[in-house]
């Protein structure tokens, strides 16, 4: 996704660029892998990210 | 002017604001987002303040979105909130943009995830020597892509160089900063230069800078 975002907004304003980051990262945070990071972080332990 | 969620004040014509929760390193809130943004849209209106610098408390510059009152909650919302929040964060990086006076970021200590996107967000950077900027989105089960990073942090310091640190969410050292063109200088004490600058920049600017 890092990646993909990088390339789309080679050539993107930077207002637009912004919104574009806003809905990526939505769908981005309701994947698994950052609920894991979260209770790694309040545990204390090092997350193991499953990618999806 | 009478923020709640951070500590404003004004030495002749440039204003400082402060992020001021330094037992925490001085996380963001949703309240404090959301005073952020309103705040820097305000400066529109503010023709007595030519220039604002930007600084966190007790040696850290600002630790990103709190743990526990911002990510958990995230963890448990819908996708219309969750836009709601990201549309959020991102508002406060165009306010930023878009208020006249030029921002200046005073950095030290620690300057992670959405902290690394304020000092993104300022005109000038400066940094003391143990500054550690992390755009450590991908550590924590997300994309580099927040607040703007992708298409900022490239025209910064080049697309090689945000790659590696979005994709990695490592931290960057001041020196690395200094040399990559993110900040403007190295200094110790930092908040002293980031002030100078600020006065010279409030006083007498000219006229490409009104």
């Amino acid at each position: 996704m890092t990646k993909k975002m990088l390339h789309q907004e080679w050539n993107a304003g930077i207002d637009e660029a912004i919104e574009m980051e806003a809905q990526a990262q939505a769908i981005l945070m309701q994947n698994q892998d950052f609920r894991r990071a979260y209770e790694a972080f309040v545990a204390k332990r090092k997350p193991a990210f499953e990618g999806d | 002017m009478n923020p709640k969620h951070f500590v404003w004040h004004v030495e002749g014509k440039v204003g400082v604001i402060t992020l001021n929760r330094p037992e925490r390193k001085n996380p963001l809130t949703f309240d404090s987002y959301a005073e952020l943004r309103d705040f820097f849209r305000s400066l529109n209106q503010n023709r007595n303040i030519k220039a604002i610098v930007l600084r966190g408390e007790g040696g850290n510059f600002c630790s990103g979105g709190d743990v526990h009152e911002i990510i958990g909650p995230l963890t448990k919302m819908s996708m219309p909130q969750l836009l709601d929040f990201t549309r959020m964060t991102g508002d406060v990086v165009k306010a930023m943009r878009h208020c006249p006076q030029p921002l200046i970021a005073a950095v030290d200590g620690v300057c992670a995830g959405a902290g690394a996107i304020l000092a993104m967000a300022c005109d000038l950077r400066y940094a003391a020597p143990d500054a550690k900027a992390a755009f450590l989105f991908a550590r924590v089960g997300l994309a580099g892509c927040d607040m703007g990073a992708c298409a900022m942090l490239p025209r910064i310091i080049g697309q090689g160089r945000a790659a590696e640190l979005l994709y990695t969410g490592r931290s960057m050292s001041a020196e690395e900063g200094r040399a990559w063109g993110f900040y403007n200088a190295v200094v110790s004490p930092v908040l002293p230069a980031a002030m100078d600058a600020a006065q010279a920049l409030a006083t007498d600017p000219p006229p490409h800078m009104r």
